[in-house]
């Protein structure tokens, strides 16, 4: 009876340890390579409290020529959104603004919710 | 609420605001086609325009001169009340998102000490008011509360700037009081934003241009 306990304890710490290697941090501060400097203070993304509500793709998106979302595993907003103009035409700070405020204000005006929109919601300056 | 101010509110204020002083500009030069007839034979480009640069400038007008604190304190005024709201980055962000450009912008260091700045400056010409008796007898309640209501989204933006008090409630105080100037603006003494020009050139070509006198 002991083994078979120990054994369980040994597999959920193993397997605690697979799940958090798996999925990301609870909360991100978006600290992007892609900018050369911030004006506003940086921003304290929950991750894990949107991993559990919507597909990665969603925002790790992967779109095609025609802009249908392949659903591969995208990468980070900068591999394709570029501070400055470049070959993809939503710049990196948009991508990033797009990404929250546009899906905030849909559950905001839908759903009656009150998910942060406004500037300082997001770069909130301690 | 947030989403109706900068969204539609947005719209509502500045189509009020470009119309009102448009028709007000329009329909103040008719009266003045009708009842000013006799001054338009002789309008004189060159001194209008010299009479608006001198008053432009700082210290650029004797009367400037000679009250070198307050005009230093209306110069500090309106050129935060003019320079912050068009060049901050928050603003031209917006910009950028809704119709795919925006203007430059300034440091947001340097836009809230410009804000600090207007409103020290603003509550300096307030007390002004109330305190030098030949500006008092000129002053009516009015002139007191457009004052205190074009400070207000200053003072709400730089609070909601630096994050004193409710974030939100703050934001949404500073869009809808900048609404409210917006709409204000065509209908009041406040209208010298453009009117302003209109009495300089008068002043320059009517003083300077015909009776010969210094008109800055």
């Amino acid at each position: 009876m002991k083994k078979i306990i120990s054994f369980i304890i040994c597999i959920s710490i193993a397997l605690f340890f697979i799940n958090s290697a798996m999925s990301q941090d609870v909360d991100i501060v978006l600290n992007s390579e892609g900018f050369t400097k911030h004006e506003r203070p940086l921003v304290t993304f929950p991750h894990l409290k949107h991993e559990e509500l919507i597909l990665c793709s969603r925002c790790h998106h992967d779109y095609d020529e025609y802009r249908a979302n392949m659903e591969n595993d995208g990468g980070n907003c900068s591999d394709c959104h570029k501070a400055t103009s470049g070959e993809n035409p939503v710049l990196l700070m948009n991508a990033f603004h797009r990404q929250c405020k546009d899906c905030h204000k849909t559950l905001n005006r839908r759903d009656g919710k009150n998910l942060p929109v406004a500037c300082g919601e997001c770069h909130i300056k301690k | 609420m947030y989403e109706f101010l900068t969204g539609a509110g947005v719209w509502i204020a500045f189509v009020i605001f470009a119309g009102g002083l448009f028709v007000r500009v329009a329909s103040l030069y008719g009266v003045s086609r009708q009842k000013d007839a006799v001054f338009y034979n002789h309008t004189n480009a060159f001194e209008a325009v010299k009479s608006i640069f001198y008053w432009l400038i700082p210290w650029g007008s004797i009367a400037a001169r000679t009250q070198p604190v307050f005009s230093s304190m209306v110069y500090l005024f309106h050129v935060s009340l003019i320079i912050v709201p068009l060049f901050l980055s928050a603003h031209n962000v917006l910009l950028q998102e809704a119709f795919g450009v925006g203007l430059w912008s300034i440091p947001d260091s340097v836009a809230d000490i410009m804000t600090a700045l207007m409103l020290v400056a603003g509550v300096f010409l307030f007390i002004r008011r109330l305190v030098r008796p030949e500006v008092r007898i000129l002053t009516e309640i009015r002139d007191y509360v457009l004052l205190v209501l074009t400070m207000l989204p200053f003072l709400t933006g730089l609070l909601a700037s630096l994050n004193i008090g409710p974030y939100k409630t703050m934001v949404i105080l500073h869009v809808l009081s900048g609404e409210i100037l917006l709409i204000l603006i065509p209908f009041t003494k406040l209208g010298h934003m453009i009117l302003f020009f209109f009495t300089r050139a008068f002043i320059g070509f009517e003083m300077g241009g015909r009776r010969g006198a210094r008109t800055w």
